[in-house]
């Protein structure tokens, strides 16, 4: 059963469809749909002041919006804020990795990286939660990674952050270890340096591959902007 | 020599023969919707609901001329548009009016905004060359939405992913037309193959300028009148500016201007990780 008894067609859920007498397989079969009258009402056009269209010719069609508006929920800027701090924190950490390699004096900025450590590994992984659960399917989240596809910004986004996520957690882990543990961590520090400076600035390329006029205009500085939020935020 | 058949044989049989014959696999298949035949029945509308079984969308009363409809959506697969006019056809004898009608459709666009942006690669490129949405595979990330330059595609939010016009995918590979050009009872939207279409609907508009009414044109016929989505495989024939329609005048996929954006990604990373290194070794001193 795709839906809930549909023996009275008027309680269905909107197809106008009775079950007893044939079964729903078409290509918008497996559509969920639900009535909800807020959405309508949301989408429901405002009454006019004034009957338009007779007095002169109007250049748009009842004044109705030519694009449709971004789907996402308050889940994306807040992941833009933990992803970016997390990305920028990353890469302060791993220079600092680098201007103090094979230094005694590292342990005096150790607590600042291992701040910076932190801040990526709760950011990658609490953002990684957010932009999941703003997924229409959260359970396909893995789906990502099903492709590796340059033309989707967002593809791209999914694989940095798949990458930026893991190595910070090694780094936190094992940065300060010795031996062989201790050099995993320091490879995994670098590499969470370059996800990181990637993770801080890929979200300027996703608002900017947009049609959206007001990011694709400015898309030429989204990543430079987005970078220098995450370079303040932290 | 007595042949029995079963009604399977003789069905398997019957589509060998089709798909030998007319066979719409491997050729680029599309509409051309031609505005000036349309009456706004809307029967594209209903037999659209009707085969791909989508729930209705509520029912409103708009005020919008006849169009109750409002927008093409996740579960409005055809939408036509009801435009009234103060100014007159100049094929038109008398009065300063006149009402237009346009069945509006997801293009299908040569250059696909929403199949490139697709992060899952749930939006694929079929055999007849339409765009197709897998629903099996779509995880409802919504950039599809904001990247289609027409505003086609939506995500249905109790169901959770995106949905558009499949170009009646399942019919196709039955070799039938799309429920929408079967139900048109004016021929307004033609279903066939790409280039064919293409030279009726030059035809029609010299047909047309021929009989007087010079304001009719083709809109997204092919890559040079549209450069942008290099071509749209349902396009259409106006006699109106594109926005009077609700149709952008130069659509163009985000894609086809996101180069630069990723060198200025490159040089802000670059900086991120020198200011890093900087503010670190000027820590050292």
């Amino acid at each position: 059963m795709r839906y809930p008894q549909t023996s009275d067609p008027v309680a269905t859920d909107g197809r106008d469809f009775d079950d007893r007498i044939g079964e729903v397989s078409g290509e918008a079969a497996e559509q969920r749909a639900t009535h909800a009258d807020e959405r309508l009402q949301a989408v429901a056009p405002q009454p006019w002041a004034q009957v338009p269209g007779v007095a002169e010719p109007s250049p748009t069609y009842y004044g109705r919006p030519m694009l449709k508006p971004p789907v996402w929920s308050a889940d994306i800027p807040l992941y833009y804020f933990l992803g970016g701090a997390a990305g920028a924190a990353l890469a302060l950490g791993a220079g600092i990795q680098y201007a103090f390699r094979g230094d005694g004096r590292m342990r005096e900025l150790r607590r600042l990286s291992a701040r910076c450590h932190w801040i990526g590994i709760i950011g990658s992984t609490a953002g990684a939660a957010f932009l999941i659960h703003d997924l229409g399917r959260p359970s396909r989240f893995v789906y990502m990674m099903r492709v590796f596809r340059p033309s989707s910004p967002m593809n791209m986004g999914s694989w940095i952050l798949a990458g930026a996520a893991p190595a910070a957690i090694v780094t936190g882990l094992f940065i300060n270890r010795r031996g062989v543990l201790g050099a995993i961590g320091e490879a995994a520090g670098y590499a969470s340096g370059v996800f990181g400076a990637a993770l801080a600035g890929y979200t300027g390329v996703l608002v900017a591959n947009t049609v959206l006029p007001i990011w694709q205009d400015a898309r030429r500085w989204m990543p430079v902007l987005f970078i220098l939020k995450t370079a303040v935020s932290r | 020599m007595e042949a029995v058949l079963s009604a399977a044989d003789a069905i398997s049989l019957e589509r060998q023969a089709a798909a030998s014959d007319t066979g719409n696999r491997g050729r680029r298949k599309g509409f051309f919707t031609d505005t000036t035949l349309c009456i706004g029945c809307k029967a594209c509308e209903v037999a659209c609901k009707q085969w791909n079984q989508l729930p209705d969308d509520g029912f409103l009363f708009t005020g919008m001329s006849y169009d109750n409809t409002v927008a093409l959506g996740a579960s409005t697969w055809r939408h036509v548009a009801f435009i009234e006019r103060p100014v007159a056809l100049s094929t038109q004898d008398a009065g300063a009016f006149s009402w237009l009608f346009s069945s509006d459709v997801c293009k299908h666009c040569a250059r696909a905004g929403c199949l490139d942006s697709c992060p899952t690669g749930a939006i694929v490129r079929t055999e007849f060359d339409s765009v197709y949405v897998q629903p099996d595979i779509c995880n409802g990330c919504g950039y599809c939405v904001v990247n289609c330059p027409f505003g086609v595609i939506d995500r249905r939010e109790d169901d959770g992913r995106a949905w558009k016009c499949t170009l009646c995918y399942d019919r196709l590979r039955e070799e039938m037309a799309p429920a929408c050009a079967k139900a048109c009872p004016t021929d307004s939207i033609k279903f066939g193959d790409l280039e064919e279409l293409r030279e009726t609907a030059q035809e029609r508009v010299r047909a047309l300028h021929h009989s007087g009414m010079k304001e009719a044109y083709l809109y997204g016929a092919d890559a040079v009148s549209q450069p942008g989505t290099e071509g749209l495989n349902a396009f259409f024939l106006l006699v109106d500016k594109p926005e009077v329609y609700n149709l952008p005048p130069d659509p163009v996929p985000p894609l086809k201007r996101v180069k630069p954006v990723w060198a200025s990604f490159a040089m802000a990373a670059v900086g991120l990780l020198t200011l890093a290194i900087g503010s670190a070794f000027a820590a050292r001193r």
